[in-house]
């Protein structure tokens, strides 16, 4: 008997303890992605990236401060527009977002990102690369929608990816902006696990369909608003 | 409340230079901060006692210190210390021209062969315009730095390949048998190459093919005179794949509309090949590629008799050909990997001129084993060893001829990075020959500095041996002969950045033993070899590459100045050999129209003649074949039909219709003469490709497979 209530006080003292670290990451991890929402230049947001790799590394067995460094250094590769240093950025990002993945098995918003990764790739050089990551990325997509139908991000990216690939090559405008519409819909009704689980990407999904035909957006805009 | 510590600092790299964006925190904790631009740091923590101070960058060994925290605030300024990578480390280049899709800097790369005017899909039309190499006339092989066709080797997988052009007669131009696609990189080495290959004097054209597909897919090609398709299916399980494909070529249809000036067709070009294509994951690192390509072709012409004009000789080219190459390579353990490889080749040419059989068979089998090892981080050392069993069998009317080389080879070469910026490759390479009956070593020696972010120097030394040619072993029971030999030195500067390479490399090379032939007084009909010949070659490269000045443009410039004398063969006296060119120029420009899908690509060359024999000039070589211009025209419209990438291709050679004058033949008496010239002067050619790739998911991560084949 006093060895059972040993015990019990023994896991009740690691669940309190367990409860307290959860309590400072999920509080840690909540402002971090609010101070986010201001970041504008590329080093900023690899500054963030280092935030969340830090969190990362003291926690070890969450997949979400894993998960954004590799979002925010997929992001600031884009933002940096210098072809020579994707790659070396690319790396890093691609190595957290592989442990993410391990500690958290056939995720839809990890394969988002390793779309994005490869996309960054093409970028660094598109003649020799555009075929086969380009395929791979939307493999990706494709697999993040059927884990997760309701993923607006997989529908987004898709649909950035189609818009801005000519049509001979399976992507187009009109195929774009039908997906980025998709997308917008399924923002409306997402929600997000908890606040600190990913809930990105509405504000670009708008900016994208401002690029649109205006009738298409002005219809489809329109319909969550009239409902 | 707790009492709070400041802990702040610079972060600089170990030449005082600030790091900024390094992650500064203490181990376990969410304490730390990013550096600024200055390289300056400062966070607070309300830990206390021993702490891990941690410093992390892209390109930098982690830093690691441990600290006791007391009150108050801590500076802490830290040196990083550049991370050894091989990517950012210099590389020992001199002589070669890396193209592959891993490395970012390639010179050329497999998808460059096909897009390249004038190179028609082939790889060494494609290396053509690089400097150095230099196909000639209609000859056969490709020609280096001076050197003679056959002092260029091609290596599959490491693997020696054989016969690696097609059969053809002395009027018509030959090229490779190998697709460009079967390969993902090329290393096309101009000289002062890894001890790991030998017998070739001048140039090894290096070829690894692709690993594991990463889809299944199936292609289609089709032309006027050529109809393929293939299929690789890729298992679910991820760790097999094999394909096979068929290919037809008829020339009927293309030399109907362009009858060659020099000869008439009785039978076009024919020829059918099959290949056979394997993959096997034989662990999680280990990977067994089996290829195999097995063609026949026949072609018959009616050309002048040079010797008795106006009678004509009625030829006949019958070819078989079987390729078989395995390989397998496995990591044993993080220091230790392993490569072996067999493979395996028949070729036979049979012959017919008015009725005369000429014939020849070669029948090699090659194994191969090679170890690498990591000694330290800096320090790796490779070797193996090889063996080759080569059956000559050649045949004119009666007579026979037989030969069997036994050849047996070891190497041992260790690559060593004095720093970051200092590297040195050095070999030695040592072969037994049963036809020679002799053993020469052979050491390579080539170092590389870095002299600036992009910029490099570049040394090379090496000796090299090469087992005289089947066509000169017919008196070799008689007199005895050895290995003709060549020792190269080479420099080079070149600066690289991601979408420029300027490149300049000049080079020596020594001959020595080369096989001369002298008439034999008891037998008129074979002369007799000896190692009595040599000579030199010496001259300058240039290369400029250029992705960035002009948008959606890729250019090109190569130049070759060439000064070589040798004695060989029958040969008089030491004179520039019939296949040296002084100078050779090539220009590449390929532009991408994005609005129409379309590549348009043109390749300029200029050779300034060679060297061809006269008899009625006293001086031996002493006529030079007037200048050549060409200029080739294609473009590639990519497109999809019915969903399916699909790439429609157009070329035409020699669009000005620039004579092609290769040279002049005379007759034995010197009092016929004919041109030596393509047999078309302009050519068009025009072909669909359609590739299907079936997704599937890729569930493994191939990339823990690596190609340690460097």
């Amino acid at each position: 008997m006093k060895k059972i209530t040993l015990l019990v006080a023994l896991i009740v003292g690691l669940y309190g303890l367990e409860a307290q670290t959860v309590d400072k990451f999920t509080e840690t991890m909540t402002k971090t992605l609010k101070d986010m929402d201001t970041v504008k230049t590329a080093d900023g947001m690899m500054g963030f990236a280092n935030k969340f790799e830090r969190i990362a590394l003291a926690e070890k067995t969450q997949w979400l401060p894993f998960y954004y460094s590799a979002l925010c250094r997929t992001t600031a590769s884009y933002m940096y527009n210098d072809a020579t240093k994707y790659d070396a950025i690319l790396d890093v990002a691609e190595k957290h977002l592989n442990i993410a993945d391990s500690l958290s098995p056939t995720n839809s918003e990890i394969l988002v990102v390793k779309s994005m990764i490869l996309g960054g790739r093409i970028m660094v050089d598109p003649m020799s690369r555009g075929q086969l990551y380009g395929m791979q990325s939307m493999m990706m997509l494709q697999k993040a929608m059927t884990t997760d139908p309701t993923n607006p991000r997989a529908y987004y990216i898709m649909g950035q990816s189609l818009f801005y690939t000519p049509p001979q090559f399976g992507g187009g405008q009109e195929s774009g902006c039908a997906m980025t519409q998709t997308a917008k819909e399924l923002y409306a009704t997402f929600q997000p696990k908890s606040p600190i689980h990913p809930n990105w990407g509405e504000d670009q999904v708008d900016e994208l369909l401002k690029q649109c035909p205006s009738t298409s957006t002005d219809t489809e805009t329109k319909t969550p608003e009239n409902e | 409340m707790q009492a709070q510590t400041t802990i702040s600092g610079m972060v600089t790299d170990t030449k005082k230079q600030p790091i900024p964006g390094a992650n500064i925190y203490l181990a376990g904790t969410y304490d730390g901060a990013s550096s600024n631009p200055d390289g300056s740091y400062s966070f607070t923590t309300t830990e206390t006692g021993q702490q891990v101070l941690t410093v992390s960058f892209v390109g930098y060994d982690s830093f690691t210190d441990t600290i006791v925290i007391t009150n108050g605030s801590l500076t802490i300024d830290i040196a990083l210390k550049e991370q050894f990578n091989e990517l950012n480390a210099v590389v020992v280049s001199a002589g070669a021209f890396e193209a592959s899709d891993e490395r970012k800097n390639a010179m050329l790369k497999p998808l460059d062969i096909v897009t390249t005017a004038g190179a028609d899909g082939d790889i060494y039309g494609a290396l053509e315009t690089l400097p150095g190499a230099s196909k000639v006339g209609n000859e056969d092989g490709l020609f280096v730095r001076g050197g003679s066709d056959y002092e260029t080797k091609t290596i599959i997988d490491g693997m020696v390949v054989n016969n690696p052009f097609y059969s053809t007669t002395p009027d018509i131009p030959s090229r490779g048998r190998f697709q460009p696609f079967l390969f993902k990189g090329t290393v096309f080495s101009t000289g002062g190459y890894s001890a790991e290959y030998g017998q070739a004097l001048s140039s090894a054209v290096i070829l690894n093919t692709e690993d594991m597909p990463e889809f299944s897919a199936s292609g289609v090609s089709l032309a006027p005179i050529f109809v393929g398709g293939f299929h690789t299916q890729k298992f679910k399980n991820q760790k097999t794949a094999i394909g096979g494909g068929i290919n037809y070529t008829n020339l009927r249809l293309f030399d109907n509309v362009f009858p060659p000036a020099t000869f008439d067709w009785i039978n076009s070009v024919e020829a059918g090949d099959a290949t056979l294509y394997f993959r096997q994951k034989t662990s999680k690192t280990g990977l067994l590629k089996v290829y195999g390509q097995f063609e026949t072709s026949n072609l018959a012409l009616r050309s002048p008799d040079i010797d008795s004009l106006p009678v004509t000789d009625d030829v006949f080219l019958g070819n078989r050909y079987q390729y078989v190459n395995a390989s397998w390579r496995e990591i044993l353990t993080k220091k230790w990997g392993v490569q072996a490889g067999l493979s395996y080749s028949n070729n036979t040419d049979d012959v017919t001129i008015d009725g005369f059989d000429v014939g020849k068979n070669d029948d090699a089998l090659m194994a191969k084993i090679r170890f690498n090892n990591e000694i330290t981080e800096k320090i790796s050392i490779h070797y193996g060893v090889e063996h080759q069993r080569i059956h000559y069998t050649q045949h004119a009317g009666d007579f026979r001829f037989q030969a069997e080389d036994n050849f047996t080879a070891g190497f041992a070469e260790s690559d060593i990075f004095i720093t970051n910026d200092i590297a040195g490759r050095i070999g030695v390479r040592t072969e037994y020959s049963s036809i020679v009956d002799e053993v020469n070593i052979a050491p390579r020696i080539s170092l590389a500095f870095k002299s600036g972010k992009n910029a490099q120097i570049n040394l090379a030394y090496g000796e090299f041996y090469q087992t005289p040619q089947p066509n000169y072993l017919y008196t070799i029971d008689t007199y005895p002969l050895t290995y003709e030999h060549a020792t190269h030195l080479i420099a080079n500067y070149q600066y690289v950045t991601n979408d420029r390479t300027f490149r300049v490399e000049g080079y020596y090379k020594l001959y020595s033993d080369l096989i001369t032939l002298s008439p034999d007084s008891l037998n008129p009909f074979v002369p007799v070899s000896a190692n009595l010949g040599g000579g030199y070659a010496r001259g300058i490269d240039f290369f400029f590459r250029d992705r960035k000045t002009i948008p959606y443009a890729d250019y090109w410039v190569s130049y070759s100045f060439l000064d070589t004398r040798r004695k060989f063969l029958d040969y008089p006296e030491e004179v520039t050999p019939t296949f040296a060119a002084q100078h050779i120029l090539s220009l590449v420009y390929k532009h991408y129209f994005a609005n129409i899908n379309t590549q348009v690509s043109g390749t300029y060359r200029f050779i300034s003649g060679w060297p061809y024999y006269n008899p009625n000039n006293p001086q031996f070589l002493g006529d030079v074949s007037p200048a050549l211009h060409n200029l080739a025209l294609s473009a590639s419209y990519l497109t999809s039909l019915w969903g399916n990438f699909t790439v429609v291709f157009l070329s035409w050679d020699n669009a000005p219709q620039f004579d092609q004058i290769y040279g002049y033949r005379y007759s034995a008496d010197g009092t016929n003469m004919l041109t030596n010239q393509a047999p078309v002067k302009s050519t068009i050619f025009f072909g669909v490709f359609v590739s299907i790739l079936y997704g599937q998911d890729r569930r493994e991560n191939d990339q823990d497979i690596d190609d340690s084949n460097r």
